[in-house]
């Protein structure tokens, strides 16, 4: 049982941002003597015990002024700090920063959305690419829209929008995520040592918070680049009370590819759009009560049409995905060391295939539709028990709507209609109930750990699969020497998504565990070491992990979209993975140059009894080296530079390493009878295995320039015009995407082998203004 | 010199065709790339099948027709060939029995693959149709394969596919079936029942 003595006070509070009033995530806040710390949560409180009455406050966060304040305390204190936006004078020593031997994580890296956008772009900035560069991440090849976490697949990531699961998160070919910069603040992947509080994949978790809108007045933002436009508006709705953010983007290439096409082909036209709309109400009822409203929609549309007027034919394909996601909050401090979080979800993931056509008087229409509906309620405890002792817990129950693939078709001829509907009986309901608990507790200054239990019950099909999961991280700082961190993480993962071929792109289905393909597993050990340098002007680290995964599947190899059979028997089952690796970080976060250098070696495969004959085999996106340097230089104050390389190893693919003669059963017959199973011979090709070979090393360079220019408007107002310019693949390296033979069409020329190549060199040019 | 073996079976004559129905009709289908619709004419055919519940019995059923050819001639315009021979025709089936195999109709335009795991009832009816331009008369082949006959061909339909690398990489390469150790090939069996089938007719067999 835990006593407090009466010398000790609670300090509690937000930590803001002073001109926009925004609550700061992660910010440091220090209490001295005593030298206890605490770091802001999502909603940026702090709770801190002082041990005597007359202490000195501080609190530092990247890209603040550090802020420092005494404090004489006769009993425990509501107190909210207010950072100053700016950089730290060099000579200021930043005590209140905890430095990263002193913080518990390990598997984790913080971005800002400011940093986002500072880097190079393609297009767009944004926020998956910048990941992609940090270690033990990867973005598969140029065109892919992935991410893959620590050798797992991209449906192992969960990616969580203000605290929402979000399922589809890159638009067509990966060019931009669904994550638009300018509406986040702060963005933390995990790839190992997961807290208890996350679950549900296997492989990362990606929790991205939206800023809540500037609290003192209105601002915005718009931008115009090569392949997008967005919009931002923020400010308050009763100040320092209530604030709001929408945020807008569309992209263009429609606007120019439906006329486009429909000059090319008369009759015909396509044309392809995504958009993204973010919004956002945050509301302070008093001192310990705020409420949040988040929404997001966005969706991608590729469609097809034709057009004869002078015969009355009309028709369309249109194709449609993307989400919606909508989350309600309530954020409660109890008292000084107990505060909550309840909110009320809602996710939605769909994708549509709508044929039409009509000629005269008959009209028909063909509906595929698939998708998940999430609608649930959780509760996040935090509680500061004593000055070295933080429990975490808490617990939600999902209700989960699967449709795994519905077709609808209606046919109306001469004014009667007829409808077919197939496939609305495989719509599979699921209840997904779960509790945790997490002590963060650290019993001496050079050690703490975080002992954590998830306990997960996943509901389908009459079937329950139980899952208990432990976590544990701990941490050994060694003072000068840096810290030696721990972690353990058992992880259930009761969703699939699968990728099917048979339409004109991938369509991403996601589909529960059902009685007989259970939900994947995953165990993974880690180890670290972390250092800070030159006073906490860089930070290494560098991890060991090792992870294994069982129950995996995928789909077998050819097998169309559109199919009749229950989708577990589309599948290859009770598959297993290992993964391996070694990540260098080392990052420097302050000054006027800053950037990282990171360095991945891993090794990744999987087994399945029905491919490659039973034998493992290379994951696809296995990469045994990746390296990426990022460079950002603030040149002047309105002028800045970013520059990253990458180089990665080759990806392992398929290809026929010789072809032999092989029975063909179909072809040409010159009678019925004659030969009565035609089984003529053709050419088979030999592949040596599953994905064994590697293709040519990845390089690329990327550059952008950020120009500034601040002047006043008609108001007095500040106002910031931004041209951004970008370079991508600078020196246009012919990345691989795949390998392929082909003798040009030509049957008695030699076959060759070529290469699909990614992305050339891209330029890009964006203009945006704040106002 | 390493040995090459090999185990196949022959398949017993379990199941047989007692009355195939053919119906003149069509089918819609969307033409990729304009979200056009066609109306293809076909000949609609159900085929009853009497199978051997205490065994596995694999199956397979295609179509061969007699037409004329196309050729491609050097300046790129079609013309017709004047020489008729004999197809494959064209299949397609919404048939559970058929669908379950994981094939679809993506595949197995030209051979359709069922086993009797699938069937619900005795005799069992399976329903497909065929592309047909003009009625006149066609052969219909009911086979019975070995497991392994039955695997080969149906990793033949994936393997041809899947030689050409997807952009998007959805598919990857499947190698064909083998069951020759130390080697690559196949050592299996089959038999088929050939029948003349006359557009909008119906053929019942003791």
């Amino acid at each position: 049982m835990l006593s407090y003595s009466q010398q000790k006070y609670t300090i509690n509070g937000l930590v803001r941002d002073k001109s926009t009033g925004e609550p700061l995530i992660g910010a440091n806040v220090l209490v001295s003597p005593g030298g206890f710390g605490s770091g802001t949560d999502a909603y940026g409180f702090y709770s801190i015990v002082a041990v005597q009455s007359s202490v000195m406050l501080k609190a530092s966060h990247v890209g603040y002024k550090p802020f420092q304040q005494t404090l004489n305390l006769t009993g425990n204190l509501r107190f909210d700090i207010l950072l100053e936006p700016g950089l730290e004078l060099a000579e200021v020593e930043v005590t209140a920063t905890r430095r990263v031997e002193e913080r518990l994580e390990l598997g984790m890296t913080e971005i800002t959305a400011a940093q986002v956008k500072q880097l190079p772009m393609l297009g767009e900035p944004d926020v998956l690419k910048a990941m992609q560069l940090l270690p033990g991440v990867q973005g598969g090849a140029d065109g892919r829209s992935g991410l893959y976490v620590r050798g797992g697949s991209p449906d192992q990531n969960l990616f969580m929008l203000d605290g929402t699961p979000i399922y589809y998160v890159n638009h067509l070919g990966g060019f931009v995520s669904v994550f638009h910069p300018d509406i986040l603040k702060n963005i933390k992947l995990f790839k190992g040592g997961f807290p208890a509080r996350f679950g549900g994949r296997l492989s990362s978790v990606v929790d991205l918070r939206m800023k809540e809108g500037n609290k003192k007045e209105f601002q915005g933002s718009y931008g115009i680049g090569l392949i997008s436009g967005d919009v931002t508006l923020e400010g308050p709705m009763k100040t320092d009370k209530t604030s709001f953010i929408v945020s807008a983007r569309r992209v263009w290439a429609d606007l120019l590819l439906r006329p486009a096409t429909k000059i090319a082909f008369q009759h015909a036209s396509m044309g392809y759009n995504f958009y993204d709309f973010f919004g956002k109400i945050s509301h302070e009822a008093d001192a310990r009560n705020r409420f949040y409203f988040s929404l997001y929609g966005g969706d991608d549309r590729l469609g097809f049409f034709f057009n004869i007027r002078e015969d009355k034919i009309r028709s369309n394909a249109r194709y449609i995905w993307g989400n919606v996601l909508s989350t309600l909050r309530w954020n409660h401090i109890h008292n000084a060391r107990l505060n909550s979080d309840v909110t009320l979800l809602y996710t939605r993931y769909r994708y549509i295939n709508d044929l039409f056509f009509k000629e005269k008087d008959i009209k028909g229409n063909n509906l595929y539709s698939t998708g998940v509906n999430d609608f649930g309620l959780k509760a996040d405890y935090n509680w500061r028990l004593a000055k070295n002792y933080t429990a975490r817990f808490g617990g939600g129950v999902s209700g989960n709507w699967f449709v795994p693939g519905k077709i609808c078709n209606t046919v109306t001829q001469n004014g009667e209609k007829t409808t077919e509907t197939i496939g609305a009986q495989n719509r599979t309901n699921a209840l997904n109930t779960y509790v945790y608990a997490e002590n963060e507790f650290a019993p001496f200054k050079w050690f703490s750990f975080n002992a954590g239990m998830r306990l997960v019950n996943f509901r389908v099909g009459g079937k329950n699969y139980f899952s208990a999961e432990p976590r544990f991280l701990s941490a050994f700082n060694l003072g000068k020497t840096g810290a030696i961190k721990f972690g353990y993480t058992h992880m259930m993962q009761p969703v699939h998504m699968l990728t099917f071929s048979g339409t004109a792109f991938p369509t991403d289905i996601w589909l529960p565990s059902t009685p007989e393909i259970p939900p994947g597993l995953a165990t993974q050990f880690s180890v670290g070491y972390s250092k800070s340098l030159d006073n906490g002007a860089y930070e290494l680290s560098l991890e060991l992990y090792k992870k294994e995964m069982k129950q995996l599947v995928d789909v077998k190899g050819g097998v169309p979209l559109v199919n009749t059979l229950p989708w577990e028997q589309n599948v290859e089952k009770n598959g297993t993975g290992k993964s391996e690796g070694l990540e260098l970080f080392l990052q420097k976060k302050q000054g006027s140059t800053t950037g990282w250098i990171s360095y991945t070696w891993s090794k990744a495969d999987r087994l399945f009894q029905n491919l490659n004959n039973g034998k493992p085999y290379p994951f696809k996106y296995d990469r045994r080296h990746d390296f990426s340097i990022v460079f950002n230089r603030e040149l002047s104050r309105n002028l800045d530079f970013s520059a990253t390389w990458i180089y990665g190893s080759g990806y392992p693919t398929t290809l026929y390493n010789g072809v032999y003669q092989a029975i063909q059963p179909k072809g040409f017959i010159e009678s019925p009878t004659d030969i009565p199973f035609d089984m003529g011979y053709h050419e088979a090709a030999l592949y040596p295995g599953k994905n064994w070979l590697r293709m040519r090393d990845y390089h690329r360079l990327d550059l952008g320039f950020n120009f500034r220019k601040e002047r006043k408007n008609k108001k007095g107002k500040n106002q910031e015009r931004i041209w951004t310019f970008g370079v991508y693949n600078a020196y246009n390296r012919q990345n691989a995407v795949f390998y392929y033979f082909s003798n040009n069409g030509q049957s008695d020329a030699p076959v060759k082998l070529y290469q699909q190549s990614g992305f050339p060199i891209i330029p890009s040019i964006k203009y945006s203004v704040k106002f | 010199m390493e040995k090459v073996s090999a185990t196949g079976s022959i398949p017993l004559n379990s199941s047989v065709v007692t009355e195939i129905e053919s119906k003149a009709g069509h089918k819609t289908e969307a033409v990729m790339g304009t979200g056009e619709e066609a109306r293809i004419p076909v000949q609609n055919l159900k085929v009853k099948i009497l199978h051997n519940p205490q065994e596995s019995d694999y199956m397979g059923l295609s179509i061969v027709r007699y037409a004329l050819t196309y050729h491609q001639v050097n300046d790129s315009i079609f013309v017709v060939e004047n020489k008729s021979k004999f197809y494959y025709g064209y299949l397609n089936s919404d048939d559970p029995a058929i669908l379950s195999e994981g094939l679809g109709n993506f595949y197995t335009y030209q051979m359709l693959l069922f086993r009797d795991i699938n069937f619900t009832e005795q005799p069992a009816t399976v329903r497909f149709n065929v592309e047909k331009e003009k009625p006149s008369k066609f052969w219909l082949r009911f086979f019975n394969f070995s497991p392994e006959a039955f695997q080969y061909v149906k990793s033949w339909f994936i393997h041809e596919y899947t030689q050409d690398y997807d952009f998007w990489e959805v598919y990857e390469p499947q190698p064909l079936y083998s069951n020759i150790e130390n080697g690559y090939g196949i050592f299996a069996g089959y038999s088929m029942q050939l029948y003349e089938v006359y557009p909008d007719s119906t053929l019942t067999f003791e």
